[in-house]
């Protein structure tokens, strides 16, 4: 997996469908509770794009050190592979989490099957390189 | 006395810096100012969280997670881990300044008779 142009996408665990799903809806209640419409069914990730001269491996650890975020396990993938089996990735920072996107089915107004996502996230897993260093501030 | 679980999802974070869970998924009552053991199964991790804001007409609950007590899952919470009381009890004096300047002061008053032997 090399840089691609597209953003490279992080996420922590769980990766299962269903846990993925309940993520989504967790987002709708959190849209609609912040009033923010529509209200999106989205998953979330962390993603940033590669800078000049950095690899996959490089943006993974830059990302995986400057979040708030962790655990043990993270997956990788990105933006294009995960458009190929039909899913967008959404840019949506927090004051926190600068990072923060969403991944779901443009215009993100309903549930998509997660399967297909969780089946590539699962083949994707590896460790948190950041995990065990301490947490960002 | 045995100490509430709930699973988390990891990446859950709103703009408040809270994890969102479902009230389900806890394993026991739920109230404001509770310091509970968030877990994620996938990862086998755990933490400490306080809960923050109860939606039971949602189903969901707001925790503060302290991500630094992050460490492999002993799928034990009916013992004080007092290993982690020193980050508790420092989570519990933050929680208490943010609570306090909201002027929930019962919030304040449970979290310290929780945390500081």
């Amino acid at each position: 997996m090399d840089c691609d142009g597209s953003p490279v996408v992080i996420r922590f665990t769980p990766l299962a469908a269903d846990k993925l799903r309940t993520n989504a809806e967790g987002t709708f209640a959190d849209d609609t509770e912040r009033r923010h419409t529509p209200a999106r069914y989205g998953v979330s990730v962390l993603a940033d794009g590669c800078r000049p001269g950095e690899s996959i491996a490089d943006v993974v650890a830059r990302v995986c050190s400057d979040t708030r975020l962790g655990g043990k396990t993270i997956a990788v993938a990105t933006g294009a592979e995960l458009k190929k089996i039909g899913y967008d990735v959404v840019a949506d920072p927090t004051d926190t989490e600068l990072q923060h996107h969403l991944v779901g089915e443009d215009p993100f107004t309903a549930l998509p099957d997660f399967e297909p996502l969780a089946s590539l996230l699962e083949g994707r897993r590896m460790r948190n390189p950041a995990y065990g260093r301490g947490v960002a501030a | 006395m045995s100490r509430v679980r709930i699973e988390i999802d990891l990446n859950s974070r709103d703009a408040d810096g809270l994890t969102r869970a479902r009230i389900a998924d806890a394993s026991g009552k739920l109230e404001p100012g509770q310091i509970v053991t968030a877990f994620e199964s996938e990862d086998d991790v755990q933490a400490l969280a306080m809960v923050r804001r109860i939606d039971a007409a949602t189903g969901y609950v707001l925790l503060d997670v302290n991500w630094q007590s992050m460490r492999d899952d002993d799928h034990n919470s009916s013992a004080m881990d007092y290993t982690m009381l020193g980050v508790n009890r420092a989570m519990a004096i933050a929680s208490n300044r943010s609570m306090a300047a909201s002027g929930a002061d019962v919030v304040s008053v449970r979290a310290l008779r929780v945390n500081v032997p």
